[in-house]
């Protein structure tokens, strides 16, 4: 990883949320595994600012679209696992959609022929 | 960021009260830091690089911190209330459960709070009233009423001062806006058919004083008390409405009031009325200088300077009352006016029956809390198991206490409940028992104080009667308790023993009360009169107006209606005098035997009446020397004078009475006779010396009837002894308060039995309370002693013997709580003696009936229990368990 001064794109705000949504949604992950997730999903090319990570893991748990629990790590460390709540899934698919919209709408607008004046 | 550094694993259960939520961040922030530290030094980076770029790359780890926690504590609080608010409902479902599984504990442990708070909730209402609602008049607590204390006695009622004294008195001080005066007078009023009233002669400053202002019409202006001003009077609505036909233009309307035309000025709303109960007022309109310093026939009142406390106003008093007794010592010389407020006057003497009942009923509520406790720690033993489990699953001490006083409030609001209904109703029986005299704006509602001590009074009680067990069973250790059933929880029922004998001490408190109250109405029930009340009516008649203004014409219609009554068919005979006896009293005559030196300025004073032909036979007053008057006795015959046996025997020990000489005023009078002692004042009071005079030779305006009647109820003669007196006069001789003789006494000492009653209800509760109290701790106990007992029978205990250990437990208890009673009974019979007639605090019989009383009813309570006990099977009380 230590190529710093590669180009990345930042994280639209909102975005973040469903990204944390989609990271924890297969298994109970900690902070940094979703932030690695992330890097990974994205081939590096969304880093996300890790010191709104964590507010934003806390803000959806406090919603109770993520439960949190602290257990140990692979390394044998004691970690804070956070896990999809079905709540969360149900936002999730919801979060999803729109955003798939969204994107759509976005390339559709990219790719138009240009308009007669 | 070493791992030591971490916080040890137990804090992490601190979470479940909610602190250490920066902690757990911080945590939470420092592995992530690390895992990427471990990341760039996998990939070959030194480890101080690593750990450079890895905290550049998270940025600003404080702000991250501090709004994580910052939303967690937020959440955490809004979760709290809401948690707060669940616990609450699910401590009270669940109390409201075990209240409902367990019926009869539940419904006996709410009736003593019931009681309880009954009790003193109708007490506190009655307080209420008495000492803490203002008085209705607009000057309000700013009124005082002046009294004075005379040979030692102090009286604040109708005979105070005289109208000369008030006058100095208002012309000296200092301490007031205005010194009014009443004089009570009964008057009759001539509209229709002459009806009798009570009224009062004034100052024409009363109503000012009062701050009363006039419903119609006026008040009495400055100058209308002078002799000589023109016939006015005030009326009260009540009056109006009732016998004047309404209170529409009456003003201006002049009535026949006391033989004399006068024009009604103003009216006035009832609860105004001053003094209490006055229907009509009419100016004082004496003359000052022709009035005796000695005729003390005013009450005064006063309202206090703003700025003036009681005590200087009773100061400044005290000098105006030295210069008076200094200038007029024969009137004023042993007289010292004192100021005290006015609402004394009205509860002055309800006090000591106050305090007594307060007392009474503050015993009956520790009592019923002293139970309830009991009856809790006992289902404590039984509920043991339940707590710890709970406890062992997580439950905390806090929360558990929580639970079980909710339990107990739940309990006390339900008995505060139905002690409100219990209190309504008994507010007013309280009420009579201490304040017969009460005026009539003097209701006694269950207000909104009187709700918010009850409410105050059953969440104190709930405090008293749950926290004990409750502080008990938490304190109990889960694992010995899940293991080896109930030992730990287990003092042998030591602080239940602890209740028991406190409520049987207070019963006992309760039960000397009653004994020393009952007592009391025994001893008046059986004490002499001197005379036989039984078919006796009394009634009184007032003779005004132009036509009795010759005592010859009133000592001719006394006779004649005498001989009139006497001669109505069923009636055995009749009499008249000036004050019936039992609470007729009195007149008191400054008297002085001839032949015998009285010390000067300390004339003697005797109690007289005027009596007419026949009073003696009709009260079957024995005669015990000498003659009767006869009808010779008239106007213009020599002098005579009846006498008691108590005057007899104290000026003329030899006996000899008849044919000396005294002067009770108007001349000497010789000794003709000597009856028999009547009770003539109240009940308890010794005889004292008292002489008779014919009525003929002084006719008062003023003669209370006495009619024997052969048989039956005297009462059933009420409208013939009506029609005599109009056949006399038809519209100025009015019969008024005609009671039998029987109803004068019994309601002279009715706060006697009242209270009595009251005291004894009182003690009975306490009684049934202490008996369930000793039965639950002695079920209690030999339930928990079941092992022993039978092991002691499998050894060869016979079955008395044990039954003798559990009834001598009992027995134990009740010895030690009646022992603390009576100690404490004694201080009560020491109280109750300022409100009972002819008690003695020193009374043993009264202390052993009662401590038996309750010693016998704990032996009987625990006998069921000490049954069971000697009846245990060893073989099953061995296997138990």
């Amino acid at each position: 990883m230590g190529v710093m001064a590669e180009p990345s794109v930042e994280v639209l705000r909102g975005t973040l949320d469903l990204l944390i949504l989609k990271a924890v949604s297969w298994a109970p992950t900690h902070g940094y595994g979703v932030a690695r997730w992330i890097e990974q999903a994205t081939s590096d090319v969304l880093q996300i600012e890790e010191g709104s990570l964590y507010p934003a893991l806390h803000r959806l748990e406090v919603r109770g679209w993520i439960s949190a629990e602290w257990g140990t790590s692979e390394n044998n460390r004691r970690a804070k696992f956070y896990t999809l709540t079905v709540k969360g899934r149900a936002q999730l698919r919801v979060e999803a959609a729109t955003w798939t919209r969204f994107a759509h709408a976005v390339f559709a607008a990219l790719e138009a022929p240009p308009q007669p004046a | 960021m070493t791992p030591s550094s971490r916080a040890p694993a137990w804090r992490r259960y601190l979470r479940f009260w909610g602190s250490n939520v920066s902690e757990d961040v911080d945590a939470e922030l420092r592995f992530h830091i690390e895992m990427r530290v471990n990341e760039y030094v996998a990939q070959g980076m030194s480890p101080d690089d690593a750990r450079r770029l890895a905290t550049q790359r998270f940025g600003d780890p404080e702000r991250a911190r501090d709004s994580c926690v910052d939303i967690q504590q937020t959440h955490a609080r809004s979760e709290g209330r809401a948690e707060l608010g669940a616990m609450l409902a699910q401590d009270l479902t669940f109390a409201a459960r075990v209240l409902r599984r367990q019926a009869l504990p539940t419904i006996v442990a709410a009736t003593c709070v019931a009681l309880g708070i009954g009790a003193t909730t109708a007490m506190f209402s009655v307080g209420n009233t008495l000492l803490l609602r203002p008085l209705p008049y607009p000057s309000g607590d700013r009124l005082v009423s002046i009294g004075t204390v005379r040979g030692g006695v102090r009286n604040s009622g109708a005979t105070v001062s005289s109208f000369p004294d008030m006058l100095d008195w208002r012309a000296r001080e200092r301490s007031f806006t205005r010194v009014a005066a009443a004089h009570r007078v009964d008057l009759t009023v001539a509209s229709g058919q002459p009806i009798r009233v009570s009224g009062a002669a004034v100052t024409a400053n009363l109503f000012a004083t009062l701050g009363v202002t006039p419903e119609a019409g006026r008040l009495f202006q400055d100058d209308e008390d002078l002799p000589g001003a023109a016939a006015v009077a005030i009326v009260s609505h009540g009056f109006a409405a009732r016998h004047l036909g309404g209170v529409e233009s009456l003003v201006g309307q002049r009535i026949r009031i006391a033989g004399a035309r006068r024009t009604i000025v103003g009216i006035v709303p009832d609860r105004w009325a001053y003094p209490v109960n006055t229907e009509i007022w009419l100016p004082y309109g004496r003359d000052p200088n022709r009035e005796s310093r000695g005729e003390r026939n005013l009450e005064v009142i006063a309202e206090l300077r703003a700025g003036v406390s009681l005590a200087a106003a009773n100061a400044d008093m005290t000098s105006v009352g030295t210069q008076l007794a200094r200038e007029n010592p024969d009137h004023d010389g042993n007289t010292m006016p004192f100021v005290q407020p006015l609402r004394e006057s009205f509860v002055g003497s309800a006090r000591p029956g106050l305090i007594a009942l307060a007392s009474a009923t503050v015993l009956i509520l520790l009592v019923g809390c002293a139970n309830v406790a009991a009856l809790q720690l006992a289902r404590a033993s039984s509920r043991s198991r339940e707590i710890a489990v709970r406890a062992a699953i997580g439950a905390g001490r806090g929360r558990i206490i929580g639970q079980l006083l909710t339990e107990s409030v739940l309990l006390a609001l339900v008995g505060g409940v139905a002690g409100l209904g219990l209190a309504f109703a008994a507010r007013n029986v309280i009420a009579r028992a201490i304040a017969q005299n009460a005026p009539p704006w003097m209701t006694f509602d269950i207000d909104l104080r009187a709700l918010v001590f009850a409410m105050i009074a059953s969440m104190f009680a709930a405090i008293i009667f749950g926290l004990a067990p409750a502080l008990r069973l938490t304190r109990l250790d889960p694992v010995a308790t899940l293991h080896g059933g109930r030992s730990s929880v287990d003092d042998g029922g030591r602080l239940q023993a602890i209740f028991v004998v406190l409520e049987i001490a207070l019963s006992v408190v309760l039960l000397v009360g009653a004994g020393f109250a009952v007592q009391s109405l025994l001893r008046l029930g059986n004490v002499p009169l001197g005379f036989e009340p039984s078919g006796v009516a009394t009634f009184r008649v007032a003779m005004q107006g132009q036509r009795y203004d010759s005592p010859a014409e009133r000592a001719r219609v006394v006779a004649a209606l005498s001989e009139r009554v006497g001669a109505i068919p069923g009636i055995e005979s009749a009499g008249a005098t000036t004050y019936a006896p039992v609470a007729g009293c009195c007149s008191q005559f400054g008297t002085t035997i001839e032949g015998q030196a009285t010390a000067p300025g300390r004339g003697l004073m005797v109690t007289g009446n005027l009596v007419l032909l026949g009073f003696f036979r009709t009260m079957r007053i024995p005669l015990v020397a000498g003659r009767d008057f006869t009808n010779a006795d008239g106007e213009n015959a020599p002098r005579v004078v009846v006498i008691n046996e108590t005057f007899a025997k104290r000026y003329w020990p030899a006996g000899d009475a008849l044919g000396h000489r005294i002067d009770t005023g108007g001349g000497m009078a010789a000794v003709v006779g000597v009856v028999g002692d009547i009770k003539q004042g109240r009940l308890i009071d010794p005889p004292e010396p008292q002489f008779y005079r014919a009525y003929a030779q002084d006719p008062w305006t003023t003669v209370t009837f006495v009619v024997r009647a052969r048989s039956g109820n005297p009462l059933k003669f009420a409208g013939d002894i009506r029609q005599a007196a109009r056949d006399l006069d038809p519209i100025a001789l009015p019969v008024s308060r005609l009671v039998t003789l029987q109803e004068r006494i019994d309601s002279s000492i009715s706060t006697n039995r009242v209270l009595g009653r009251l005291l004894a209800a009182f003690a009975v509760v306490a009684l049934a309370l202490a008996g369930i109290g000793v039965y639950a701790l002695m079920s209690f106990v030999v339930t928990r002693r079941t092992r022993e007992l039978g092991l002691r029978m499998a050894l060869g205990a016979a079955p008395q013997g044990v039954l003798m250990l559990v009834l001598r437990q009992a027995a134990t208890l009740a010895a030690i709580g009646g022992a603390l009673g009576l100690a404490a009974g004694v201080l009560a019979a020491r109280g109750l003696g300022h409100v009972l007639y002819g008690i003695s605090a020193t009374e043993p019989t009264i202390y052993v009936v009662a401590a038996l009383t309750l010693i016998t009813a704990a032996l009987l309570a625990s006998a069921g229990p000490a049954k069971r006990a000697s009846t245990v099977d060893p073989m099953v009380a061995l296997r138990a368990e």
